[in-house]
């Protein structure tokens, strides 16, 4: 509850700021402000240029790049469907080559290509080298013998 | 951001200065917090974001930049003992004798009370803030915001009342 001497009290003005002070101070906090600023925009200074960039690509025809998007994943799903496909084919070409057709023409092959060329037991064994062929002098005796 | 600091500035520096003056007794650290103040500002300028009471938490920034103040003198040449005794024209000039003699009496009156009570008594009287208001800047209780008032309010009383009742 305010009294009389509250009121007397509350009446009383205070003293203006002075005027000079507004500038001062203002300016004073303008100067401390650029330099957060500053700060910040050299820190994520790359952030910044990158985002920009992918902005300007990918904004201006986002729904555009949103139908290429769409395209890749179908050229990818075609592709992996048509990969399933074509996997079995080299079951189907075992298959084959175990059918009896194919065993029995091979084995005609073989035996044509044994007649030609001769058993493989037919041939002398091939002489082996040895490990060490001996002095040179020697080798010249053997030569000269031959 | 600068054309804020400038609204805030137009909006509120009277305040604070008032404040700061009747809190610190001395003009150059009442302009240094004050500057601080506006400094922190520009530097964080998130600091408003979520304030709905713009002055009140002005009002807090500018309390607490005092007592840091106080604390840096405490620390360095105990200058702060003398807060609150220095005479300095706490109020506006006036031509009428009597009101002149009153105002004169009262910014004596108010550097003999501690500094708690002042800012209290101050933010009360000049300001026309509530207890819960004063309790929210001050950082304190409320029954603490109501005891420093009523304590402080009997001293000024108790001074100034043969001068209140002369020119009364």
């Amino acid at each position: 509850m305010n009294d009389d001497f509250e009121k007397r009290l509350q009446r009383q003005p205070v003293r203006p700021v002075p005027s000079a002070w507004r500038e001062e101070i203002l300016g004073a906090a303008r100067q401390a402000a650029p330099l957060v600023h500053t700060r910040r925009e050299a820190s994520s200074d790359w952030l910044v240029t990158i985002r920009q960039v992918l902005s300007f690509l990918f904004r201006p025809q986002r729904a555009g790049w949103t139908g290429l998007a769409a395209v890749w994943v179908v050229i990818i799903a075609l592709h992996l469907a048509a990969r399933d496909d074509s996997a079995p084919a080299p079951t189907m070409q075992a298959a084959n080559i175990t059918s009896p057709e194919t065993l029995r023409a091979l084995r005609q092959q073989r035996l044509l290509l044994t007649e030609l060329v001769g058993r493989p037991e037919e041939h002398p064994p091939t002489r082996q080298h040895s490990a060490s062929p001996g002095p040179r002098s020697q080798r010249w005796e053997t030569a000269v013998a031959v | 951001m600068a054309a804020d600091l400038e609204r805030l500035y137009d909006e509120h520096a009277q305040a604070l200065f008032a404040f700061l003056l009747n809190f610190t007794r001395d003009e150059a650290d009442t302009r240094d917090v004050l500057q601080d103040v506006f400094v922190k500002l520009a530097r964080q300028s998130e600091l408003l974001a979520a304030v709905r009471d713009e002055r009140g938490f002005l009002l807090r920034l500018a309390h607490n930049a005092a007592i840091d103040l106080m604390r840096r003198r405490g620390t360095r040449d105990r200058k702060h003992e003398q807060f609150g005794t220095e005479q300095l024209p706490a109020f506006a000039r006036t031509e009428d004798p009597d009101e002149a003699a009153f105002r004169t009496e009262l910014a004596a009156a108010l550097g003999e009370l501690p500094a708690d009570q002042r800012a209290v008594v101050h933010l009360k009287l000049w300001e026309g803030l509530t207890f819960e208001q004063i309790a929210a800047a001050l950082e304190i209780p409320l029954n603490t915001a109501a005891s420093r008032y009523r304590y402080g309010l009997d001293k000024l009383r108790d001074r100034l009342r043969p001068l209140y009742d002369e020119i009364k």
